[in-house]
């Protein structure tokens, strides 16, 4: 039996589905093809700004909220998933996860056993995300598409490529659908270069890969360490260690024994509950989730629900609140973001 | 191949695909029959490589994006399979973390979570067992486009051409891809089939 032979054989008790068992892709399509949506000329008629890429283009979109960055005026503070907003509720239903200690055991454990090369100065940490982000002023999200080479060390030029769309998905689609057709309209990347030395770097909210990696192995040397820096904020962006760490894991690569060391410092934290099927708006994926709410959102950190394998971060008003620059509703996602790529490669534009 | 069908519809023959295509433009409910036609099999592709809840949601998604590309199709291609194979494994690229999350949990589990559900994915053999792991690990390690070409020719029986016209490469290129991942593959299952004789071996 040839190599051939075993590819072949492998899944193939995977069963047949005939077109009329896939009611509702079929579905999708026939009420397109009955003019169901806006058609072409959508992405024209969408205003484009940039969310800001530039210094401080490498901090998360987690944390330069939370520190009254550039969106500051725009964004409201990172928060949880609501009732209605796509996830339920911890402790809705049997949960496959008993509590939040257990989860985050096996999200450490995923991590260590991840394998990410460690990255040595002159390497580029690699990594593809995609983030929602709501705005205060706007009714609608921006959605961003974005691929970083990051110096590990900040010694070699790095390059961030993105692409953004700010603008009004679809009214007539079902809440699932419109992210999806919409960010499909998406199309032109634009570059910016950085010169070594202009990463911030040495700082939480933008760290470098080489920072993260200086990092204490310990959870409790972690934990003050982030208490710390979290305590330097101005009172007013104090929002909780919790989203510190979510902003990290959401949006840089971090080194698999840090992650994992985080997820154990999460552990730490009173108040941080299980949540099923937890959805990420910038992908759709679904997944299982620890969340801890503070000021009216809830943030929630979410992992693969067969291998624990971290996904992503959404943050979500639990309640309605007045914002500088407008009001959000109940169940609004504030913020979700969702790692596609990561991992250490040798030079700008290659991929792992 | 199928032979062109300009006047398909007035003599009464089935159209082929591209016939479909061209009525579809100016009746676009028309575009529906490619799916029927087609759903099943690329929904099984998809399925396999992803699980059925990603396949569920990006079948649907390959015909919308075929369907609004589909002023642009080139019906000097009769069979419309190629161009939504194309579709779909771009699709599947953007879930390409989370089919390598999903071999690595075989690997390390013994738990597929793709065929989860299914009475075949519980063996006892335990040289079949094995031999799936070894394979997700293989699978696994593959780059994205190296198996894209792998599991169109072994799972889709595609041919080079239509796996070229599919993922827009040259035929050459198909050939020394599906050689190369081949080559890759039977080299970690040569590895495994050592490790099982080693085994029994030391039980005999």
């Amino acid at each position: 039996m040839d190599e051939l032979n075993h590819v072949q054989g492998f899944r193939s008790e995977v069963p047949y589905s005939t077109a009329g068992e896939l009611p509702s892709a079929r579905n999708r399509l026939t009420d397109e093809a009955r003019g169901g949506r806006g058609g072409a000329g959508l992405l024209s008629r969408l205003p484009r700004p940039s969310l800001g890429v530039g210094r401080v283009a490498t901090a998360s979109t987690l944390s330069v909220v939370l520190a009254g960055g550039l969106m500051a005026s725009q964004t409201v503070d990172i928060g949880g998933d609501a009732p209605g907003g796509g996830a339920a509720p911890a402790g809705d239903g049997p949960a496959a996860v008993a509590n939040a200690d257990v989860l985050l055991d096996r999200a450490a454990e995923a991590a260590r056993e991840d394998g990410l090369p460690s990255g040595q100065p002159g390497d580029f940490a690699y990594l593809e995300t995609k983030l929602t982000v709501h705005h205060t002023s706007r009714a609608e999200p921006s959605w961003r598409h974005e691929k970083r080479w990051l110096s590990v060390d900040d010694s070699q030029p790095s390059r961030i490529r993105h692409r953004t769309l700010v603008g009004d998905p679809p009214e007539t689609l079902p809440a699932e659908r419109k992210f999806r057709e919409w960010r499909s309209q998406a199309r032109e990347w634009s570059t910016t270069d950085i010169s070594p030395g202009q990463l911030q770097g040495r700082n939480l909210l933008s760290p470098t890969y080489a920072y993260l990696d200086s990092f204490p192995e310990d959870p409790d040397k972690l934990a003050a360490k982030i208490r710390q820096q979290h305590s330097s904020l101005p009172e007013s962006q104090r929002k909780g260690e919790f989203g510190i760490i979510a902003g990290i894991l959401g949006e840089q690569v971090v080194p698999p024994e840090m992650e994992a060391t985080m997820f154990e410092v999460a552990k730490r934290l009173d108040g941080v509950e299980v949540a099923e099927q937890v959805t990420i708006p910038a992908t759709g994926e679904r997944g299982v989730a620890v969340t801890y709410t503070t000021h009216g959102v809830r943030t929630a950190l979410v992992f693969d629900p067969d291998t624990y394998d971290f996904l992503g971060t959404r943050s979500t008003a639990v309640e309605d609140q007045q914002r500088e620059g407008g009001s959000v509703q109940a169940g609004t996602v504030l913020v979700s973001a969702a790692i596609i790529e990561e991992g250490i490669v040798d030079e700008v534009g290659q991929q792992p | 191949m199928t032979p062109p069908s300009d006047d398909a519809a007035s003599s009464g023959q089935d159209p082929d695909d591209a016939d479909v295509v061209e009525r579809s433009r100016g009746d676009p409910e028309q575009f529906a029959v490619l799916f029927d036609r087609h759903a099943g099999e690329i929904h099984r592709y998809i399925r396999r490589r992803l699980g059925r809840e990603a396949a569920d949601d990006l079948v649907g998604e390959t015909f919308l994006t075929a369907f609004r590309k589909r002023q642009r199709y080139d019906t000097t291609h009769r069979d419309a399979r190629p161009w939504l194979y194309g579709i779909a494994t771009n699709l599947v690229g953007l879930h390409r973390r989370s089919e390598a999350r999903k071999y690595r949990a075989l690997l390390r589990h013994g738990f597929d979570p793709v065929t989860e559900g299914h009475a075949d994915d519980v063996t006892s053999d335990v040289t079949a067992q094995s031999m799936r792991r070894q394979l997700a690990d293989a699978l696994g390690r593959l780059s994205t486009v190296d198996r894209d070409v792998l599991l169109l020719f072994a799972w889709q029986d595609l041919s080079y051409e239509q796996i070229g016209e599919a993922l827009d490469i040259r035929v050459g290129t198909v050939r020394s891809r599906l050689n190369r991942a081949r080559r890759k593959v039977r080299t970690a299952l040569s590895e495994s089939d050592s490790t099982f004789a080693i085994e029994e071996l030391s039980y005999g």
